[in-house]
């Protein structure tokens, strides 16, 4: 995901919108990765509509999206060719996509019952070794979190949380969707493992807050 | 390196007071690894108590630090022999000293700079490698945070905390805190070498609620 070096300006936006959504992110009532999937669609239609990004309706979504002053984002914003904004802005698209699907991957890790976390594993395991695609496992591991039919028509809100995380992969390269599999649902179960009832804390605060 | 599994009453107790802890964890205002940090010391202390285990001195402890009523944790507890209490409070203080050792470590491998997490990086991989002992890489991490006299003094209450919050590795098995090294100041590093904003979550909301 390390693309081409950005302008001053482009990397003073791009650094704004994602550490700003980040942060709010962090105080929001809505799941990180709900957050993710909601702000990358209203990026994406205003990119595919007549208005594209020669004008500056997008910044609205950013501002929205990272709580920074709409005034301070157009500073950077005019500064850009139409070139830079795209690639800026894709570059927002993917680290929002990031956070979110790495949020859930995380979520599952720590919250799902330890018979169904080996299960995860496995499947996630699977796909790691390149036996199944990437919407097999998703599909495996939806079945293994709501197994029954009754369970996927009580918690159909959970469940269309979960496809809308899982989506989130589209916008990321393979080998960093692969990496992000590894990480959570390989070794981060894997050492929960010692002690099955064990569970990965979910809160990881500021070391120097 | 899986331990054996707890059963009945055994399994209750240790069941209602992790869950219990983590709840309160997170959403305590005081990091993960101190407050664990606190309730080992705490425990340590009452059984070396004689006759800390007959009684109901520990029942206490473990109230305070789960917030689980007292009569729901003295009902497991009446039903377990002194050798199976014994047995449960070890499991509980090795849980919570992993969900505060995993905590810290994920928060250095969040929070800090770019530049700060390549160091630390390097620094874990030689004690991975086992090129350098726990404390030698526990000692070298915290002058990458703190690099001069000064600031350790200044800051001396955080430092105090990351040495607290360091020192819980000494209630885990050696494999296993080499494990979460690896996942913790290795893995979570490198994945966010993918993107040159370094974004990472810091929350993972229960996928369930």
């Amino acid at each position: 995901m390390n693309g081409k070096p950005l302008s001053k300006a482009a990397d003073d936006l791009l650094r704004k919108v994602v550490h700003g959504f980040q942060e709010s992110m962090e105080h929001s009532i809505v799941d990180p990765w709900d957050l993710s999937y909601a702000f990358i669609a209203d990026i994406r239609r205003i990119e595919m509509s007549s208005e594209d990004l020669k004008g500056d309706e997008v910044l609205d979504v950013l501002a929205m999206a990272s709580n920074v002053n709409y005034i301070e984002l157009k500073e950077d914003w005019d500064k850009l060719s139409i070139d830079e904004r795209k690639e800026v802005v894709h570059r927002i698209i993917e680290a929002m996509a990031s956070l979110g699907l790495m949020s859930a991957l995380g979520t599952i890790a720590i919250y799902a019952e330890p018979y169904k976390k080996e299960e995860i594993l496995r499947i996630a395991s699977k796909y790691y070794k390149k036996k199944i695609s990437y919407d097999e496992m998703v599909s495996e591991m939806e079945d293994v979190l709501w197994p029954t039919r009754r369970e996927k028509i009580r918690y159909w809100k959970f469940i269309e949380s979960f496809r809308k995380a899982m989506s989130l992969a589209r916008y990321l390269p393979e080998a960093v969707v692969r990496a992000m599999i590894h990480v959570y649902l390989i070794n981060m179960i894997r050492l929960q493992m010692f002690d099955n009832l064990w569970v990965i804390p979910s809160v990881y605060p500021r070391l120097l807050e | 390196m899986k331990l054996k599994p707890l059963t009945g009453p055994a399994l209750d107790l240790f069941e209602k007071v992790v869950m219990g802890y983590r709840d309160y964890m997170e959403h305590s205002s005081i990091p993960p690894w101190v407050l664990s940090h606190f309730f080992i010391e705490d425990l340590k202390q009452t059984l070396e108590e004689p006759g800390s285990l007959k009684g109901d001195a520990v029942v206490n402890v473990l109230v305070m630090m789960s917030h689980v009523d007292y009569s729901k944790l003295m009902t497991d507890w009446y039903k377990l022999s002194i050798e199976e209490r014994g047995m449960v409070v070890s499991r509980i203080a090795t849980a919570i000293a992993f969900m505060g050792l995993s905590s810290l470590l994920g928060s250095m491998a969040t929070y800090l700079g770019p530049r700060e997490k390549e160091e630390v990086m390097r620094v874990a991989m030689k004690y991975y490698e086992g090129k350098i002992s726990y404390n030698e890489m526990v000692s070298e991490i915290e002058n990458i945070i703190w690099p001069k006299e000064e600031e350790k003094n200044l800051d001396w209450y955080h430092v105090e905390n990351y040495r607290k919050g360091m020192s819980l590795a000494e209630y885990l098995p050696k494999e296993l805190v080499r494990k979460m090294v690896g996942v913790f100041l290795i893995k979570w590093i490198r994945l966010q070498q993918t993107d040159s904003l370094w974004v990472f979550p810091s929350i993972y909301p229960n996928f369930l609620e």
